[in-house]
């Protein structure tokens, strides 16, 4: 199968490493001194799994033709630029492993409505100095059609995900666990992007513990009104928190999820505070921004996202000033 | 007149220092190697005055009896500790130079309610690495009534800090200009404690002006759900955002007190975030928490002033149990 994996970074190392070793025919497109870094040394993944693939990595998209799958991975804010360069390409099947519910509408506009799938991902990685991807998650891609059916090309490409040593999840509920993923990601970001606190020590504080809780049950209210149905994103039981009759009751969930963190990852940050830390820019606009932009449509107070929104804006702004 | 300065930070050395030189019977209370250092250098005070005191260090406050007038300079969280240590002294008057609006009450619950002068402090300095108070800024110390009106030991007090070169004056509302100072504390408090910015950037950047316009609404209301009447106080002309409708009106107001930072001080930092970058306790709990606590007794909304005391205080929780 012919696969275009767009983006470099962790998650695009770890699909085109694993493609490429299951024997895929795989193009990485790739930037820079990440690309001159991979086309010397191959796409290396230690971790959950232990790779060194000679993946063919792409600088100029445009002597790519066509692909049967496209999976973009780049960060939120450089998918127009991404899709942009990608656009003359027939795609198949295109899928995105961002965070957000903008992606699949931004890729139908490239390459057509047919072609994505709706997606969300539960797997990551961080790319370390020496260039090497630390595969360190592998929960699960879950994967439907738009019109929220599973088709045969989504259970063949669970079935190549799953093959190539990726968990792969068809499900006629992406929309929901896509929002399930979304709420949390969301909670998170703001509560521990703010106080530059870890994942535990932000929920099992009894203050940060409720901010969280309170973006989360902002977002998920808005996941509902657009149809999502909330579940379980490990160990986020975000269903029971939006079931809680009040904010106070939706607590010892969450800082269950705290006490689970701090049992296996003490030291746990969400990306969006190690991207802060590293001076990075941030994925803000296509998530938090998104979210207040849809509750705005089905006028769902979200005043607590706003602040959050509002000063994780700033901060990014303000840090490339 | 019998002075007892309780805390020997740059406020209560500044003040110590300067009300002993204008010839006060001064006692300053102070701690540990703080102490130690005022009684073998004396208390000296650079920049805008320039003085070394002799004045009296006491480290046991049982030896006080009784003072004229008490002022209370520690931080917020050290003042249940403080006025424990005090509660015998027999006091005609008291004030603190504190931020927030519970220190009159808890000066009341020490001292009785006929002692206390409320008072606002745009008086600032540091001590530095080498143990001088380094006075900075002596706009003025306001004092007056908590029930209203000018008293004559309202004006004493004035009269005695003027005297001793602190710039102050009296307020016949004293409730209502605590307000006033506290609206604006309390949104440069939560913006540039959570975005780490100096007070320039987070009153020209949009998405913080728009943040500390809200916020400024918020204990606006809160204020007058109190039965203040808090006025603007320049140069953040954002507090008269408060009378502006629309949220475009209420930004350009407070862009406007952006331009005013980049003229007059582009360096200039709000206190809880230089505590915090100096790895101190933050002021929390007696400020933001109050007004959180106010506006759920009086059932005013204060959306984003919890939210931002809910991130400062657990953030200020973490760091310390890090430590």
């Amino acid at each position: 199968m012919k696969i275009v994996v767009m983006g470099a970074g962790a998650l695009g190392s770890i699909v085109a490493a694993l493609m490429h070793a299951a024997g895929h025919e795989v193009a990485l497109v790739a930037r820079g001194a990440r690309a001159e870094h991979l086309k010397t040394h191959g796409v290396a993944l230690e971790g959950l799994a232990t790779v060194k693939a000679a993946v063919p990595v792409v600088t100029d998209a445009s002597t790519l033709r066509e692909a049967d799958l496209l999976v973009l991975t780049v960060k939120t804010f450089d998918t127009a630029a991404a899709l942009e360069q990608l656009k003359h390409i027939k795609v198949r099947a295109a899928l995105s492993v961002q965070n957000g519910m903008m992606k699949e509408d931004q890729m139908a506009a490239a390459f057509g409505r047919d072609a994505v799938l709706l997606s969300t991902s539960n797997f990551s990685g961080g790319v370390r100095a020496d260039g090497v991807t630390q595969f360190t998650v592998n929960l699960g891609y879950t994967i439907g059609e738009l019109d929220g059916t599973v088709s045969p090309r989504v259970r063949d490409i669970c079935t190549l995900f799953e093959q190539a040593g990726l968990k792969a999840i068809a499900s006629a509920e992406t929309l929901s666990a896509a929002w399930t993923k979304l709420t949390m990601w969301c909670g998170s970001a703001v509560a521990c992007a703010l106080t530059r606190a870890t994942t535990p020590g932000v929920f099992q504080d009894p203050d940060g513990l409720r901010v969280g809780a309170r973006v989360m049950r902002e977002a998920g209210a808005v996941a509902v009104a657009e149809g999502a149905t909330l579940g379980v994103v490990a160990p986020y039981d975000i269903a029971a928190m939006m079931a809680a009759p009040d904010e106070t009751s939706a607590l010892p969930y969450l800082r269950q999820a705290g006490a689970v963190f701090a049992q296996n990852m003490p030291q746990h940050k969400p990306s969006i505070l190690q991207a802060l830390e590293a001076g990075k820019r941030l994925e803000i606009e296509e998530t938090l921004g998104d979210v207040i932009a849809r509750a705005g449509r089905h006028g769902v107070p979200v005043p607590t996202i706003d602040a959050g929104y509002r000063l994780l804006a700033a901060i990014d702004r303000l840090a490339r000033a | 007149m019998k002075i007892i300065v309780m805390g020997a930070g740059a406020l209560g050395s500044i003040s110590a220092a300067l009300l002993h030189e204008a010839g006060h019977d001064v006692a300053l209370v102070a701690r540990g190697s703080r102490a130690e250092h005022l009684r073998a250098n004396g208390v000296r005070v650079e920049g805008l005055a320039e003085v070394t005191a002799a004045v009296p260090i006491v480290t046991e406050t049982a030896t006080l009896s009784d003072a004229d007038l008490l002022i209370m300079t520690v931080k917020t969280f050290d003042t249940e500790a403080a006025l424990r240590q005090l509660a015998h002294v027999k006091l005609a008057s008291c004030l603190s130079l504190q931020n927030g609006l519970m220190k009159d009450d808890q000066l009341a619950a020490t001292f009785g309610k006929e002692a206390v002068l409320g008072a606002i402090a745009n008086f600032s300095g540091a001590v530095r690495d080498d143990g001088v108070a380094l006075f900075t800024v002596n706009a003025s110390i306001t004092v007056g009534e908590p029930a209203g009106g000018v008293s004559p030991r309202a004006q004493a007090v004035v009269d005695a800090l003027n005297g001793a070169g602190i710039n102050a004056h009296t307020s016949a509302d004293i409730v209502s200009t605590s307000w006033s100072k506290l609206i604006i504390w309390a949104g440069m408090a939560i913006v540039s404690t959570l975005t780490r910015e100096p007070s320039v950037r987070v009153f020209s950047d949009p998405d913080t002006a728009m943040l500390l316009a809200r916020i400024h609404r918020e204990v606006q209301t809160l204020a007058e759900a109190e039965g203040a009447a808090p006025e603007p106080v320049p140069p953040y002309s954002s507090a008269q955002s408060l009378a502006a409708t629309d949220e475009a009106e209420m930004l350009r107001l407070a862009l406007e007190t952006g331009a005013f930072f980049r003229e007059n001080a582009p360096l200039h930092k709000h206190s809880m975030l230089q505590d915090l970058e100096r790895g101190k306790c933050l002021e929390v709990g007696e400020t933001l928490g109050d007004l959180v606590a106010r506006g759920k007794r009086r059932g005013v909304p204060v959306p984003t002033v919890e939210a931002g005391y809910r991130m400062i205080v657990g953030m200020d929780r973490i760091r310390r149990a890090a430590e």
